[in-house]
């Protein structure tokens, strides 16, 4: 083998081993929205239709409710155990998996059942 | 002909040998340059922030991860963890200030804002505030807020806001600082605790010493009076290292790897060129060339391909770093620093730190064949065919 080859081989193995740890070390998708721990602080501050992004940390199938916690704390913690916080989301469809990163459409409503005394009531979940 | 121009054209005779030898010690390069411009914007970025924060240390909840600590300083809803009677043992240590702080979150017109309860007086002396509008006055019914938010939100004096379904009256509106004070709404530290319900806890404590010198001290006595974590800005930016680890560890295997294949590629590249001149060796020696003299010429031509090679790396490190890497450490960096520029470009520090890095490998990985090629007797070497 000659030396072109050799170093054109050692190149193109970089370079893919530089993708192939990078595409390993990069896992949590990108999402938008309000984040969690800043709407629950106070959550009947927000008017109307809020978009807010997180993790989905538990599944209440019997109430069609999820559990999604703070998409930043989701990415430092890289699982769904640590926070302390939640909030509660109602969906009238099919819920989400559970340690999926969401982006949530939807209002807060009372609900002294749902964590913080309110619910977020989605029109829309997207999954990332 | 002098030893410079020789060694160029010996260099540039096979382009491209020549271009491919640089090529992998260029790629070696631009991921250590890119792994340290991370990390020195990244340590300013936090340095900043520590600074604007006006405190030389920060006591928090014991057991607080690393996202909580970094959101101290980027004002961030935080869990309320430390009783007033660690606050009191905190404060009551001679030579040092101490200033609670109850971080959460409310919203106007939809948009987050952060809102801090404190106590009014020694806050405004510690931050060193002036009123801008109005009057500082935060109790039960009024609060004020910062420069910032009041411009955003077209705020007056004598506006009502409410906060957790309370009704507040602005009395005051603080002037410009240029930092994230001017992004808060301050509360009365007793008002706050009650609105968000968390007895008589806070967030964390901001520590400013009297004797920058004895820090280490008062750090350990905070310890043992209270059951509280202290931190420093030097264990910020660890926290914050330690959160973006992954980015970290994977630039510095890619950088690892790169600048072991380039060394030996550069080593191969000088046995063959060697080979290809023993002929030329033996003429140099026959014209009364010292051993030393080859010993060097071979070391400078391995030397120059780290040069290069140093140079293409830093321009494909900076532009990589500058273009990309912000998109890559998205959910990294960012969630911690907002949208903070979080790459420092053309960083001397770094481009130092990058050539001399570029020059000593190629210069080590020369040593081996500089070496073989001044050891060849001149016998040998001229009746090579």
């Amino acid at each position: 083998m000659n030396l072109q080859r050799f170093s054109s081989i050692c190149l193109i193995f970089l370079i893919a081993l530089s993708f192939a740890t990078a595409a390993f070390a990069f896992t949590a998708p990108k999402a938008e929205g309000l984040d969690v721990d800043t709407v629950y602080s106070d959550p009947f501050a927000y008017k109307g239709e809020i978009k807010v992004r997180g993790a989905v940390a538990g599944l209440e199938s019997e109430k069609n409710w999820f559990l999604v916690i703070d998409y930043r704390e989701y990415v430092a913690c890289q699982g769904t155990s640590c926070p302390a916080k939640w909030i509660t989301v109602s969906v009238s469809g099919k819920l989400p998996e559970s340690g999926k990163v969401v982006e949530i459409k939807g209002v807060i409503e009372k609900d002294e059942t749902g964590k913080g005394g309110f619910v977020l009531k989605a029109s829309e979940v997207k999954v990332k | 002909m002098t030893r410079g121009k020789l060694v160029l054209k010996n260099l540039t005779r096979k382009k491209t040998r020549f271009l491919f030898t640089v090529l992998g010690i260029s790629v070696g390069i631009a991921s250590l340059v890119t792994l340290l411009s991370l990390g020195t914007g990244l340590e300013a970025e936090v340095r900043k922030q520590s600074q604007e924060l006006g405190a030389e240390l920060v006591v928090t909840p014991k057991g607080w991860c690393a996202y909580e600590q970094i959101s101290v300083l980027t004002g961030e809803t935080l869990p309320e963890a430390i009783p007033n009677a660690d606050v009191e043992k905190v404060a009551s240590i001679k030579g040092i200030t101490a200033i609670p702080y109850l971080v959460q979150r409310t919203a106007i017109k939809n948009q987050p804002v952060t809102v801090v309860g404190i106590l009014p007086e020694p806050m405004k002396q510690f931050k060193n505030w002036q009123v801008e509008k109005g009057e500082y006055r935060l109790d039960r019914e009024s609060l004020v807020v910062g420069f910032s938010i009041a411009k955003q939100f077209e705020l007056k004096t004598g506006d009502k806001l409410t906060i957790r379904g309370t009704e507040f009256l602005l009395s005051g509106i603080l002037k410009e600082m240029g930092n994230r004070d001017d992004l808060v709404i301050y509360l009365d530290l007793t008002t706050a605790q009650k609105l968000y319900g968390v007895g008589d806890k806070v967030s964390f404590i901001a520590v400013k010493v009297d004797d920058i010198t004895r820090i280490e001290q008062y750090s350990q006595e905070i310890q043992e009076r209270a059951n509280v974590a202290v931190v420093s800005d030097k264990q910020l930016i660890k926290s914050v290292m330690a959160i973006v680890g992954t980015v970290r560890n994977t630039l510095q295997m890619i950088a690892a790897v790169a600048v072991l294949a380039a060394a030996f590629g550069i080593i191969n590249t000088m046995l063959t060129a060697i080979h290809e001149r023993k002929r030329e060796i033996g003429i140099l020696q026959a014209l009364g060339g010292k051993r030393r003299t080859i010993f060097f010429l071979f070391l400078y031509e391995s030397a120059l391909y780290g040069i290069v090679g140093g140079v293409v790396g830093l321009i494909a490190g900076f532009a990589f770093s500058f273009f990309a890497a912000p998109y890559i450490q998205q959910s990294e960096f960012t969630a911690f620093l907002g949208s903070a520029q979080t790459v420092e470009i053309f960083n001397l520090a770094v481009i130092g730190q990058a050539m001399l890095f570029s020059v000593l490998v190629a210069c080590l990985a020369g040593i081996y064949p500089a070496w073989q090629a001044s050891r060849l007797s001149p016998v040998e070497a001229i009746s090579y065919e």
